[in-house]
């Protein structure tokens, strides 16, 4: 299955998982059978609006079926909850421990965004 | 004539002024258009009895005819779309309203459907002033629209005193671009003057003539506006001295010239002032 | 670090002031001014600019004269009123850079630019390392900007190790508010007794409340209407945020600031300055 995990820096799985999902700097597309890596850069970072949206357009295009980010906003809560993509809220430091921790079933899945206000 | 105050910063007495002002000259039009905080009503206390929705317009897509060729979302350059699962999302508050997805959609498949973005109010207030109010939704972002309705309210009959959003960004740009004068709020410390500047330069690039209200002018600091204003041939309009009794009436929601009648002269010596500044402009042109 | 934000909801009510104040007492710490449109706080802290970086954000669409043929497409297309009817010229000012001209036009001669909206700095005080930044006059403050000031603040913070970040926060209710709390431990509120002051903080506060942050509260000039400082009392009782303390109406706040300096250093045995260090402590038992 390939997951996403925000990142802000590019240093493979040893990247510092980043807080916030729209303006995460990259994302690291993670395949857990095969255990691969890809660092992908966020272009959503650097927008002057709706980055939320466009990230989860990103993740989305890369096919992923689960996220896992420190904080989700709204619009980009209801664009990836109508991508069928899961979220998960994480605390860990590194991409590396976020994805065990995914893969130990410690991470509660988001069931409303946490990120901006609920509108 | 059609006269807005502005300020570079909020807080600076710029509601103040709009409504001593307004109290001060006969016949006059008010438009509150610092719509994101429409303030002048704590003051004028209006009894609304007319109000108008604005709307602008949103996208809808008819998912029958929309073949997920994607050229919408590709196109939007706010991000307001999404392709998930061959669906294509909108997402209102980031759309700007301009258009482009329903022109550029090769299947038809895009209208466009209202949406309300904010409200004018209108009132007859108890001080006899043709007030008119407009009012973003909270969660909206763009005010434009709603400032450019409210000026579509102006009776060009009348004196029009506009109070615009602090600030130099498209708001207040809006609020003051078809005024024939400014007046700039300010107050007599360094917050003040670099506001102040930053004011100033909007009103050059906008080429509108403009002059300096003070509010809470004291002596003994009053010299950081005025070195600036000489050096600068900025007229100085009026100082409102800083009292105690006038914080209390503003925060009372009480405009101070009630309580002080005498400053009503004062006020209408400045608008005379202005409209000798402005037809002596008309001659000259 | 612990990041703090102060915010305010209308303008003018003490909220630089306070941040400046806070930041002589907290000895050592990161600040960032997040009042992009009108920063304020550089002129009692006095930074010293050691980086510049230009910031771009706004699209604009650019027209190419020798393509143009006149035709007038531009500007019937365009909602926001911003190609001129007569010459089709495009006003800066009115632009939003949705791009429907470019599409539109048969000729391509326009294109969208991504055009510099202002620069961001990175600075030293005497209390430590400061963001601010300055936008262009016209332009539209988008909340990236203020994101940008505030993450770049948040970087250095953690670079250097420090404890605190203190935030100078964006007035009004809209996206530049909310970019500045964004990822912050606490908002602080500075409100003052007045009917205005009094529906603004309520309008704001109504947009912090989504937020799953802690929020305190400072009513300044408390004593100019006691009648409001009370109502004020009851509401931030009702709504669960802690007042962390009031500060009376004193000469001595404008004499300093006139002057570009902070009452709690100046006059520090004053009843304000009193009042600014015991807020200042009330702040500092909610971030441990």
């Amino acid at each position: 299955m390939k997951i996403a995990v925000t990142a802000s820096n590019n240093n493979g799985y040893e990247s510092k998982v980043n807080e916030h999902f729209g303006r995460s700097p990259f994302f690291a597309i993670v395949d857990t059978e095969k255990e691969e890596i890809d660092l992908v850069k966020n272009p959503a970072a650097k927008a002057s609006g709706g980055a939320g949206v466009q990230a989860a357009q990103l993740i989305s295009d890369q096919g992923v079926e689960a996220l896992l980010s420190g904080s989700v906003g709204p619009k980009a809560y209801s664009a990836l909850t109508s991508g069928n993509i899961k979220m998960y809220s994480t605390k860990d430091e590194t991409v590396r421990k976020a994805v065990e921790s995914f893969e130990n079933n410690d991470l509660s899945q988001l069931t409303s965004p946490n990120g901006t206000p609920r509108k | 004539m059609k006269v807005t105050v502005l300020s570079g910063k909020g807080g600076t007495g710029k509601t103040t002024v709009a409504v001593n002002m307004a109290l001060s000259v006969p016949d006059i039009q008010l438009l509150d258009a610092d719509v994101e905080e429409p303030n002048c009503q704590y003051f004028l206390k209006p009894n609304f009895n007319k109000s108008e929705e604005i709307y602008r317009e949103i996208p809808e897509i008819d998912q029958n005819k929309c073949t997920a060729c994607r050229k919408c979302v590709d196109f939007c350059e706010y991000n307001a779309l999404a392709m998930m699962l061959d669906e294509v999302l909108v997402f209102p508050e980031i759309c700007h309203s301009c258009g482009g997805c329903e022109k550029i959609c090769p299947e038809d498949a895009i209208t466009e459907i209202d949406r309300e973005l904010g409200v004018l109010k209108h009132s007859s207030t108890q001080y006899d002033i043709d007030f008119w109010q407009g009012e973003l939704n909270i969660g909206e972002e763009s005010s434009v629209p709603v400032i450019e309705a409210l000026k579509e309210k102006s009776d060009l009959q009348k004196d029009i005193i506009i109070d615009a959003q602090p600030g130099t960004t498209c708001p207040t740009i809006e609020a003051v671009v078809d005024s024939d004068f400014g007046i700039l709020v300010t107050e007599p410390t360094p917050f003040g003057l670099s506001d102040l500047k930053i004011a100033s330069q909007l009103m050059d690039e906008l080429k509108i003539p403009y002059g300096v209200i003070i509010n809470r002018a004291e002596e003994e600091s009053d010299y950081i506006i005025e070195n600036y204003c000489d050096k600068n041939n900025i007229d100085i309009l009026l100082k409102i001295p800083f009292k105690r009794e006038f914080a209390y009436l503003y925060s009372d929601g009480i405009p101070f010239v009630i309580d002080y009648p005498e400053w009503q002269a004062e006020f209408k010596k400045v608008f005379t002032e202005i409209r000798g500044v402005l037809d002596e402009k008309d001659y000259s042109n | 670090m612990k990041k703090i934000t102060v915010i305010s909801g209308k303008g003018g009510t003490g909220k630089t002031t306070l941040v400046s104040n806070l930041a002589y007492l907290a000895e050592d710490l990161v600040l960032a001014d997040c009042d992009v449109d009108a920063p304020n706080l550089h002129l009692l802290l006095n930074p010293e600019v050691e980086e510049t970086n230009i910031f771009k954000s706004n699209k604009l669409a650019i027209k190419d004269e020798s393509k143009c043929i006149d035709c007038g497409i531009c500007n019937e297309v365009c909602r926001f009123n911003a190609v001129s009817p007569v010459n089709y010229e495009i006003d800066p000012y009115k632009c939003e850079g949705c791009g429907v001209c470019v599409e539109m036009c048969p000729e391509n001669a326009l294109s969208l630019k991504l055009m510099e909206t202002g620069e961001i700095y990175n600075s030293t005080t005497r209390f430590g390392p400061m963001v601010h930044a300055n936008l262009k006059v016209g332009s539209d403050n988008s909340g990236k900007l203020v994101s940008e000031v505030r993450e770049k603040a948040v970087e250095k913070g953690n670079k250097i190790d420090k404890d605190l970040l203190l935030i100078d926060g964006s007035p009004g209710i809209g996206c530049p508010v909310i970019s500045s709390i964004t990822g912050v431990d606490l908002v602080l509120f500075v409100t003052e007794p007045s009917r205005s002051g009094f529906s603004d903080l309520k309008r704001v506060a109504q947009v912090i409340e989504h937020f799953e942050i802690p929020a305190l509260a400072v009513i300044n000039k408390y004593d100019i209407n006691k009648d409001i400082s009370q109502e004020i009392v009851e509401y931030l009782k009702e709504n669960e945020i802690e007042l962390v303390g009031k500060i009376s109406y004193s000469s001595l706040v404008v004499e300093n600031l006139r002057n570009a300096e902070l009452v709690v250093e100046q006059e520090k045995k004053s009843k304000v300055s009193q009042e600014i260090i015991n807020i200042w402590k009330k702040i500092k038992t909610n971030i441990k």
